[in-house]
């Protein structure tokens, strides 16, 4: 029976055109100047996917936000709110 | 446009202070109210572990942080965010958000095990941290809660109460809206702001039941306000 496992630690893939510069600036990940084209790709991954994550978090923090902004009660607050604070003599 | 973090703009009205806004900037592109610390040409000694002075002269307080309607949501020009005057520089924005953490006491309560700070002197003269008040003005009809967030010292000094306002009505199941008050209601963490003296009701027959919150809940708003106000940097500064 063929195993599968969850996770991927190794694979072939092509790398994109412009990606192939990667290793000739290993200073832009912060890495020494002899290191290895694996080692920077692993880097380059690492980098990219957790760019790919914080803009997930900035997207569903967004929606958060802007659903926020729709609350009629929030909008009904709002200025008194405002008022409340600017008149309380905290300025 | 919306308003960006660390940018200075005038008080409409009061040319010699300004607002420098903390809300994080998703929050800024989205909402129609944001928080900003009070920039002022002077502060009470009592403010002094809690501002920065700018290269103008002037003091960015951390305990006067309020939230205000931007210039979008008003557009007949009633809204206190005037001209830019300038914005922070990197290392005035980084000791503003320590000097919030700090105020906020949020590395007490993001350790690893969270501590409680006690009342000072007689707790029923002054709003206390983590205790559930009422305005003294209606809002939108209403009088509505806050949970106070500034510390017990502060309150007692000044008068002056940073705190977050609650509501039972929102649908959002967010960690900026945490659930306080056993799941009854959320406190609105972006709506950080601060009143003055007598803006809360104090007397006992005025507070809301129950007018206390859990460790665990003031643990759950000091992670929201890390999000809302961009404080992840401070934390890690912090060491926390």
């Amino acid at each position: 029976m063929r195993k599968s496992s969850p996770t991927i630690g190794r694979t072939t893939l092509s790398i994109p055109g412009p990606v192939q510069e990667a290793p000739r600036h290993p200073e832009y990940l912060g890495l020494p100047k002899n290191t290895s084209k694996a080692k920077i790709f692993q880097a380059l991954l690492a980098r990219g996917w957790s760019s790919v994550l914080a803009e997930q978090r900035a997207k569903a923090e967004l929606e958060i936000y802007a659903a926020y902004e729709q609350d009629p009660e929030r909008r009904a607050a709002a200025k008194d709110l405002q008022e409340m604070t600017l008149r309380s003599g905290v300025v | 446009m919306p308003l960006l973090r660390g940018t200075i703009h005038e008080l409409t009205g009061a040319p010699n202070v300004g607002l420098a806004i903390l809300t994080n900037d998703r929050w800024n592109s989205a909402m129609s109210q944001v928080g900003a610390a009070l920039v002022r040409p002077e502060i009470l000694p009592v403010e002094e572990p809690y501002a920065v002075q700018l290269g103008d002269g002037r003091f960015a307080t951390a305990a006067r942080v309020i939230s205000l309607q931007t210039p979008a949501a008003e557009p007949d020009g009633t809204s206190p965010f005037g001209p830019a005057q300038g914005s922070l520089s990197t290392d005035e924005l980084r000791r503003l958000e320590d000097a919030l953490l700090r105020f906020l006491q949020l590395p007490l309560l993001l350790r690893p095990v969270p501590q409680l700070r006690r009342p000072v002197g007689d707790a029923s003269r002054y709003a206390n941290w983590g205790e559930l008040y009422v305005g003294n003005q209606l809002t939108a009809g209403e009088r509505k809660r806050f949970i106070v967030v500034s510390p017990n010292e502060w309150n007692a000094a000044t008068g002056v109460v940073s705190a977050i306002r609650t509501t039972s009505k929102l649908k959002l199941n967010a960690a900026q809206f945490p659930k306080i008050q056993g799941g009854r209601i959320h406190a609105c963490c972006g709506d950080l702001t601060t009143f003055g003296p007598g803006a809360l009701l104090l007397r006992r027959q005025s507070r809301p039941t129950p007018a206390t919150s859990t460790l665990a809940e003031m643990v759950a708003i000091a992670r929201g306000l890390v999000i809302t106000h961009d404080l992840g940097g401070a934390l890690a500064r912090a060491g926390i």
